[in-house]
């Protein structure tokens, strides 16, 4: 196989789901909606004080799991449940299906923070101080998370229980990147440059290439059962 | 049979040896004697998810029933010892540094270690087929294994985040620990390793039964 | 290039179940297989391991086009295959289901061909309509063009006229004798009628 077409392949594969997504609206509404909620909640539930700085962090990133935890499955599961995965998986190779899911995972979680995140600094009161390191943050939190979480999907749809199932199965995995951003968040907060956080930064990026790595390999096991 | 006599009284004067014979750490104190059976635990547990996550590799490339038995008899064991280990270690924590739980880097790498135990077996409890059942849980447990040097490596050398762990001055300290002491850690190291692996090859018997009793049943 | 399917000694097992057991045949353009058999005879599991969907317990399935035989993964670009597991994209039109199927098996012109075969099957005139407004019927023809998009040279159809009316049926048979001559065809059948097209007929299950 062609690189340049496994790229065409994995392309057309994040299209049709990027296209069924903007019909029915169903992954964006649903995360947005319990990030939302979540964030009313706490910040009423705050003002008119604010939270401590490190504290704000940790409830951003637990607003940014879950939220994904309620939207990231969608796309597997639906293959599964309107039994579209046969279709695919006679048109398309395994990689393909894997990059196309995971660079859709990715847009859906980038949707859903362009509304949370400006949300998150108006409603819990944030004094940001270093706007470089906070977009780094969720950046590279974001893109570890699509990435380590692409896999469980797939394992999931496969299962009989995939509500909490894909939550289980899914922190133990992202718990090492969800630190890491968490006290890079923190770090923003506090107002350090991002000379304070080159360790997470550095460790954050290679496990997202690495996860990710080990994901396409083993992505045909799952795929193909 | 015989091993298992063995293992039994080897068992025993290990607990006899690290209670009565081997002096307490001058100091730690009393509590010090916790280390002859929380390190053995923590390593068990950490040998048995990697064992785990081996059979799963296996399994991937053999698709043989025993290998994916195999991997979820050591996900057991591990999760096992895993309760003995946190427990043991708390106990530790709250004696030395004052407090049951305070997520010392070791302390969340091995919360992480009993989620991905636990996850793992839900997995497994949450899929009917076993062909399926086999070959997604191994993915998992690969997938799973690569965040582990993460948490043990990386994470405990961010800056500022404090270990509290005395495992430094114990591990670099340790050809300084009284020979006694040192005699019976390893003794109890051995013995551990020991104890799962016979737990390991009681429960593979089993399984071999089940598989030619599922064998014989298809036969007729 | 033509390709021989050669299924040789295959068994499957679903955990404590056999569904399959020792089965050998073989189809080629010109000699039509035709599997037969009660429900629950495991046709259907044959046919996923015929197409490489599924992998045999014991045996192989392999295909022969003269210079590089394989396993069925191998020749997944000119597998055509029809089934009732089959389902395409509700929320996707007639054209652009066959446009985005087409377009990852590198089919060239899949939007043209789309049409094409929209045509031949009588849904031209729905070719923009999402397939969520299809009847069974409707969709059941859907997932021949499906299956034609590629051209294949193994095609295998799974209780093809499920769903069918008469008309419906009359272009099935069409499109078998169409086919038939150019490609490897392998058909599970309980229809009486339709047990007749088989040049080899396996009856599982007995």
């Amino acid at each position: 196989m062609k690189s340049s077409s496994l790229a065409a392949k994995a392309f057309a594969i994040f299209a049709k789901d990027l296209r069924s997504e903007v019909r029915t609206r169903y992954g964006v509404g649903s995360v947005a909606l319990f990030a939302v909620t979540s964030l009313v909640v706490a910040s009423f539930a705050v003002s008119p004080y604010a939270l401590e700085s490190d504290a704000q962090s940790a409830f951003l990133w637990v607003v940014l799991f879950f939220s994904s935890m309620s939207g990231l499955s969608r796309s597997f599961v639906k293959e599964e449940e309107t039994r579209t995965s046969l279709a695919l998986k006679l048109s398309a190779p395994p990689l393909a299906v894997f990059y196309g899911k995971m660079a859709f995972n990715l847009t859906l979680m980038i949707a859903v923070e362009l509304i949370v995140v400006p949300m998150f600094l108006l409603f819990m009161d944030v004094s940001l101080k270093s706007y470089g390191l906070f977009i780094v943050a969720i950046v590279l939190g974001t893109a570890y998370m699509s990435a380590a979480t692409t896999i469980v999907a797939a394992i999931i749809s496969k299962a009989n229980s995939k509500g909490t199932l894909f939550a289980v199965l899914s922190f133990p995995v992202t718990m090492p990147g969800l630190i890491m951003a968490v006290r890079m968040t923190n770090s923003a907060l506090a107002g350090l440059g991002m000379s304070s956080s080159v360790s997470e930064i550095s460790g954050i990026i290679a496990f997202t290439v690495m996860i990710t790595v080990l994901s396409s390999m083993l992505f045909e096991f799952v795929w193909n059962d | 049979m015989f091993i298992k006599y063995l293992l039994g009284i080897w068992m025993g004067a290990v607990c006899l040896a690290a209670f009565v014979w081997a002096p307490a750490d001058a100091t730690l104190g009393e509590i010090s004697r916790i280390i002859f059976f929380h390190i053995p635990t923590a390593w068990v547990s950490v040998l048995g998810f990697l064992a785990c996550m081996v059979y799963g590799v296996r399994y991937l490339r053999s698709r043989d029933e025993k290998d994916d038995a195999a991997a979820a008899v050591w996900a057991e064991i591990g999760l096992l010892f895993i309760v003995v280990a946190t427990v043991s270690g708390a106990i530790f924590a709250k004696a030395t540094w004052g407090a049951y739980w305070s997520w010392d880097p070791r302390q969340t790498s091995i919360f992480v270690l009993f989620l991905i135990y636990m996850a793992y077996i839900a997995l497994r409890s949450a899929i009917d087929d076993p062909e399926r059942r086999a070959s997604l849980s191994s993915v998992y447990s690969i997938i799973a294994f690569v965040t582990v040097p993460l948490l043990v490596f990386v994470i405990p050398r961010l800056p500022g985040i404090q270990g509290l762990h005395p495992n430094e001055a114990i591990i670099s300290n340790k050809l300084n620990m009284d020979l006694k002491m040192l005699a019976v850690f390893i003794a109890s190291l051995v013995g551990f390793t020991g104890v799962s692996l016979w737990m390991f090859g009681l429960k593979m018997r089993f399984v071999a039964l089940r598989l030619s009793d599922k064998a014989e049943a298809k036969e007729v | 290039m033509a390709i021989t399917v050669v299924i040789d000694g295959v068994s499957r097992r679903f955990g404590e179940r056999t569904a399959l057991r020792k089965v050998s045949a073989a189809a080629r353009p010109g000699r039509l297989l035709l599997v037969t058999g009660r429900n629950g005879s495991g046709k259907s599991t044959l046919l996923k391991i015929a197409a490489g969907l599924l992998r045999p317990s014991t045996g192989s399935v392999v295909y022969r086009d003269g210079a590089d035989d394989g396993s069925p993964e191998l020749f997944s670009d000119r597998i055509g295959f029809v089934s009732p597991e089959l389902s395409l994209y509700d929320e996707l039109s007639a054209l652009d289901n066959l446009t985005f199927f087409g377009g990852l098996k590198g089919v060239r012109d899949a939007a043209l061909k789309g049409e094409a075969l929209l045509e031949r099957v009588g849904l031209l005139d729905r070719a923009d309509d999402p397939l969520s407004s299809f009847s069974s019927g409707m969709k059941q023809r859907m997932k021949f063009c499906f299956s034609l998009i590629n051209d294949p040279d193994v095609w295998i159809l799974d209780e093809p006229t499920a769903n069918l009316d008469d008309a419906g049926k009359e272009l099935v048979y069409s499109l078998i004798e169409d086919m038939r001559k150019k490609s490897a065809l392998i058909i599970a059948t309980n229809e009486k009628e339709e047990v007749r097209l088989g040049d080899e007929v396996i009856e599982l299950g007995r």
